[in-house]
């Protein structure tokens, strides 16, 4: 089979970091491409919300803007979620044969295999959930990390994964964060509402094996465990200057979307 | 509505047709697939669309799905139940839970689309 794509990419902005996979998106519906597998970190850390939550109902800006944290909205579904001591991937692709011929569900399912693997690499005994849903956290207003899905990658019934995802006619975005450090718990500081502590609902790389330094080692396991689950191998791949433009342009946009509410909020 | 009369998109929508109003809606399978439908999001009534083109997004609980239209016309009835209650469209993908009725240009693009028998055949493929 042809050789998937990989960007083992830096820290980025949330905006940049949106709109890199937005593209590879565009790129996947527009041209008969491989699939890309993108590693990824934020800095400054970032908040992404899902596409049709509504920021001023459930994020508190004055905190964002006391914390110098971003607000991103993402293309995918899902709930916000904090980018802070996490390693974050996307896999962009064409639906359909030879890559993903199966539907939605098999896509999460194969793509939590591997990320199940990843971890149990480096010491994390990670397994796929039953979708069972954690007591706190109703409705759609909710921090990500505090309910599971069908297929979704968590330990001893604590996420430690969030994903999500977005299907065209014809190619799917899918992209999600693994916690290296218990620091996306955080979250609750940034939205509105009476959050109670969520630590027990969740765990990190670090909190099951006792290092803190494993970005490193779980991007190589990532690699390999890709490889592994989708009988693949990899070619790097750099985005092209229509690509960077494109990019450039898309996180202006997403930049600035939230720029005035967070200036009247943040300084009220 | 009935199924078995209806036509299919290979996106999991259903076209069933009566008097040249197309009703459109998302099959069993497709809730089956995404889940809780938290969000439907969809155009305006006397909006005029082409076949494929966006009409709108459904968000499961992870997944935002793109809605294209499988036929060229004019909207002329949107669901608005479902905007209020899109859990509607898990409970009731073929009934309750229909999204838009088009006044169809050229019924002859059905044609291109699945038959249910042909709809069922496909997903039985993508299940191999």
């Amino acid at each position: 089979m042809k050789k998937w794509s990989l960007i083992d990419d830096k820290a980025f902005s949330g905006a940049v970091n949106m709109a890199v996979d937005e593209y590879l998106l565009f790129r996947a519906e527009n041209g008969h491409v491989p699939p890309v597998l993108r590693l990824y970190t934020f800095s400054p850390p970032a908040v992404t919300i899902g596409f049709h939550q509504d920021p001023g109902r459930i994020v508190d800006m004055g905190s964002l803007a006391r914390d110098g944290i971003d607000l991103v909205r993402r293309i995918t579904g899902g709930r916000a979620l904090l980018h802070a001591g996490e390693l974050t991937y996307s896999v962009t692709a064409p639906l359909g044969p030879p890559f993903f011929p199966g539907g939605l569900q098999k896509t999460f399912l194969d793509i939590s295999r591997a990320i199940v693997d990843a971890l149990k690499s480096i010491g994390v005994d990670a397994g796929i959930s039953d979708g069972r849903s954690f007591s706190q956290g109703e409705g759609h207003s909710s921090p990500c990390l505090v309910s599971t899905s069908r297929h979704e990658v968590s330990v001893k019934g604590r996420k430690i994964m969030g994903s999500a995802q977005r299907r065209t006619a014809s190619a799917f975005l899918q992209h999600g964060s693994i916690l290296l450090r218990p620091a996306s718990e955080g979250i609750v500081d940034y939205l509105k509402g009476d959050w109670k502590d969520i630590s027990s609902m969740i765990t990190s790389v670090e909190e099951e094996t006792g290092s803190a330094d494993l970005d490193l080692p779980l991007r190589k396991a990532m690699i390999d465990s890709f490889a592994d689950v989708f009988g693949t191998g990899f070619d790097e791949m750099s985005i092209d200057g229509d690509g960077m433009t494109k990019i450039t342009s898309g996180a202006k946009t997403k930049s600035s979307e939230f720029m005035e509410q967070k200036k009247s909020e943040g300084t009220g | 509505m009935v199924p078995e009369e209806s036509k299919f998109t290979k996106d999991h929508e259903w076209v069933f047709v009566e008097d040249e109003i197309a009703t459109i809606g998302i099959s069993d399978y497709a809730t089956g697939e995404l889940g809780d439908i938290v969000y439907v999001e969809l155009p305006e009534v006397d909006t005029e669309v082409q076949q494929l083109d966006p009409i709108g997004t459904i968000e499961a609980v992870k997944t935002v799905a793109e809605l294209f239209s499988p036929v060229s016309g004019t909207i002329v009835e949107i669901n608005d139940a479902i905007m209020e209650d899109p859990e509607t469209v898990n409970s009731s993908p073929f009934g309750d839970g229909w999204f838009i009725k088009i006044r169809m240009d050229d019924p002859g693009e059905l044609d291109a689309l699945f038959s249910y028998t042909e709809y069922q055949e496909f997903l039985g493929e993508q299940a191999e």
